[in-house]
């Protein structure tokens, strides 16, 4: 790719979306224009704003990803995106949201407990909680956009990350939300753009909806990728050299079954092995014969190594050849393959296991994994702080009511399409004989910088941008506020003027995106778990104590405390000590290492726990007279 | 297989664009078909009415 193209289409963009800041700047007069944009905006702006933030570059990228190696079943997800993401959420608690907001005069959901259940330290508390977490949610999005510049285009990773965060940076400090909101509208269109023509063009190569779909289903796991399985023969094996040519064996070939190797050549642990003897590795199956060229599709080790290998496959790829430099006389030498994939190398051989258009089977490995993802941001959904600011922003109820149809309909050009073409690639990964990219989020990709034409590359990449600067910038708007509104402003310095306090939020959204650019330039891997379990770690902690806010006039500042520590604190401690993903890699295994247990996602627990725990706390803990007329007030227009 | 999918998929395919359709039929329902509270024809005569209506 040509980055010369980059810069421009780049500086295009950035000019664009700094006329937008310096628009919403020249409209910014009050906090409430900074935080809500002035509650003035409309059902169109509304829908593509929720959308785009909704829908960051990860939902894009990884998920039709995920879809490639999972196959059709995470259309579940799409069907809760827009069932409960759209009109659950909004009828249920967009509209009762933006009445008690007013009511309450709140421009963040930790102003709307804080002013609800009359605490500062609830509203300063889980301000921070959304602001840590939030900046570990946009440094991988700016992470996973950054890298997919720097292998298109070739720019060093460092130049990417600081040109998406500062560009991000200037028109959200700058315009604040209406800023935010309009540059979502444009980001909205070109996201949907890029989708519906991908995915048009894609069911138009495979012939239509059905056929492409039967295609997928028709995928083997022999066309997909299977691992070496080892064990058929002993591997590693060892011999050793002799001092000349010495016979050499008979093919050896045991009962194989599944993928593995049948037959090795010098057997393992014969001695007097000629120094220039070839090692030749049989195969049962074919070894990516589908690939032009696929990386690591064979590794192997030798010890001590003779070095000067060269690979030579025989046509139907069942059997290698390995020459190397001779031997050494009267020496042993351990030879082991790692790694051995058959078809184009995709994982979804073995976990899309009743094929890439059917459920997998209940409660299998797979089938947990999708219930994870399906739940945790399906319902995670409701509780997402960036997203409760847009029915804050809305001008009246009608307008959140029309925002429901663009919504509903921006959500499944864009993860309905998203995740049908998953499965997809793996079909013309198959007939245009690509190989695995190596992980799923390159699978979509690698798709269009291959079969489509270098325009479209270029609408594909900026319309990922676009889903990863709409997120981000979102992230940025809300953990901005959290901590110069929620922790500052009303927690730490009291009684400010509004010019001040919108002054204070624009130095603390500096500071979050300059520690985010921090964090990206040296990523960590706690930060991508951080991000992976964001929507499940918000629905854990605020879904019960924002719903009964809304709801049950009786809930009370301790049930409300107790439903969002405990959510919390046991949604943490879930992911540290048993989650089958996250344990390992803080303490080294899971707790509870009982499959099912271990790959459940706390969600399943942890949001029950936190609406029994508000119920309860709330019955005992009853509130006191302040919180009766914080109540009163609350509910005054609902 | 219906489309190429099994039955599970079929449903969450078929799931999901009728939760679209839904949303745009809301938008039609409330955008055309409800009458607002200030649009609904008053049941009560106003004084205004009852005194046009004896001329």
């Amino acid at each position: 790719m040509d980055v010369v193209f980059f810069a421009i289409f780049m500086a295009l963009f950035a000019g664009m979306f700094a006329f937008l800041g310096y628009l919403g700047y020249k409209k910014t007069k009050t906090a409430e224009d900074y935080y809500v944009a002035g509650r003035k905006m409309g059902p169109i702006v509304i829908a593509f704003s929720y959308g785009a933030t909704f829908i960051s570059a990860v939902a894009l990228i990884g998920f039709s990803g995920i879809a490639s190696v999972f196959g059709l079943s995470i259309l579940w997800l799409a069907f809760l995106n827009i069932f409960v993401g759209i009109l659950i959420a909004f009828i249920f608690y967009g509209f009762r949201t933006r009445k008690m907001g007013l009511s309450l005069k709140a421009v963040t959901l930790p102003e709307m407990l804080g002013n609800r259940f009359n605490s500062t330290r609830l509203q300063s508390v889980s301000g921070l909680i959304i602001a840590i977490f939030m900046i570990a949610y946009a440094s991988a999005v700016f992470l996973a956009i950054s890298s997919l510049f720097q292998v298109t285009f070739g720019i060093s990773y460092e130049l990417c990350v600081i040109i998406f965060t500062v560009v991000v940076g200037i028109y959200l400090v700058v315009g604040g939300l209406y800023a935010v909101m309009w540059t979502h509208a444009i980001q909205g269109i070109l996201m949907l753009a890029g989708m519906l023509i991908l995915t048009i063009v894609i069911y138009a190569m495979l012939g239509g909806v059905g056929p492409a779909h039967e295609a997928a289903a028709d995928l083997t796991p022999e066309d997909l990728g299977i691992p070496l399985e080892m064990g058929t023969v002993s591997n590693p094996w060892a011999f050793s050299t002799g001092d000349e040519t010495i016979d050499l064996i008979s093919n050896y070939n045991p009962n194989a079954s599944g993928f593995a190797i049948d037959f090795i050549n010098p057997p393992d642990g014969r001695v007097n092995i000629s120094t220039n003897q070839d090692i030749v590795i049989t195969f049962n199956y074919q070894v990516a014969p589908n690939t032009k060229e696929v990386p690591d599709r064979f590794k192997y080790i030798c010890d001590p190594d003779p070095g000067g290998w060269t690979e030579e496959w025989n046509e139907n790829y069942t059997q290698m050849t390995l020459s190397h430099t001779d031997f050494e006389t009267g020496t042993s030498y351990t030879f082991e393959v790692t790694a051995a994939i058959s078809g184009i190398g995709s994982p979804a051989g073995t976990q899309a296991p009743n094929g890439l258009t059917s459920m997998p089977p209940a409660l299998s490995p797979p089938f947990m994994m999708i219930l994870t993802l399906i739940f945790g941001v399906g319902i995670g959904v409701l509780a997402q702080p960036q997203l409760i600011v847009r029915y804050l922003s809305a001008k009246s109820e009608k307008a959140l009511r029309r925002a429901i149809p663009y919504g509903g309909i921006f959500i499944l050009l864009m993860t309905f399409t998203a995740f049908s073409i998953g499965p997809l690639c793996n079909v013309l990964m198959v007939n245009n004989g690509l190989a695995y990219p190596g992980t799923p989020d390159k699978v979509v990709p690698l798709i269009v910088s291959e079969l489509f034409p270098e325009w479209f590359v270029f609408l594909f990449l900026f319309a990922v941008l676009a889903a990863a600067m709409s997120t981000a910038s979102a992230l940025f708007h809300t953990a901005g506020a959290s901590i110069g509104r929620d922790v500052f402003e009303k927690g730490i310095l009291k009684g400010i003027s509004q010019e001040k306090s919108i002054k204070i939020t624009r130095i603390a959204t500096i500071v979050i995106v300059i520690a985010t650019l921090i964090i990206t330039l040296n990523p960590l891997d706690v930060v991508a778990i951080m991000c992976a379990f964001f929507f499940g770690l918000m629905a854990c902690t605020f879904l019960a104590p924002y719903t009964f806010m809304l709801y049950w006039k009786k809930t009370s500042r301790a049930g409300a405390w107790a439903g969002m520590l405990g959510g919390f604190i046991f949604t943490m401690l879930w992911y540290a000590l048993v989650y089958f993903k996250t344990a390992p890699q803080i303490i080294g295994s899971s707790l509870i290492n009982e499959y099912v247990w271990n790959m459940l996602d706390p969600l399943f627990i942890g949001v029950p726990l936190s609406f029994l725990l508000t119920y309860i706390f709330s019955v005992i803990m009853k509130q006191d007279k302040y919180e009766q007329k914080s109540m009163r007030k609350a509910f005054e227009n609902i | 297989m219906i489309l190429g999918m099994d039955i599970w998929v079929f449903t969450a395919w078929i799931l999901t664009i009728l939760a679209a359709i839904l949303c745009v039929l809301y938008g039609i329902y409330q955008e055309y078909l409800k009458k607002s509270d200030k649009e609904k024809p008053s049941t009560k005569k106003t004084k205004k009415s009852k005194k046009e209506e004896k001329k």
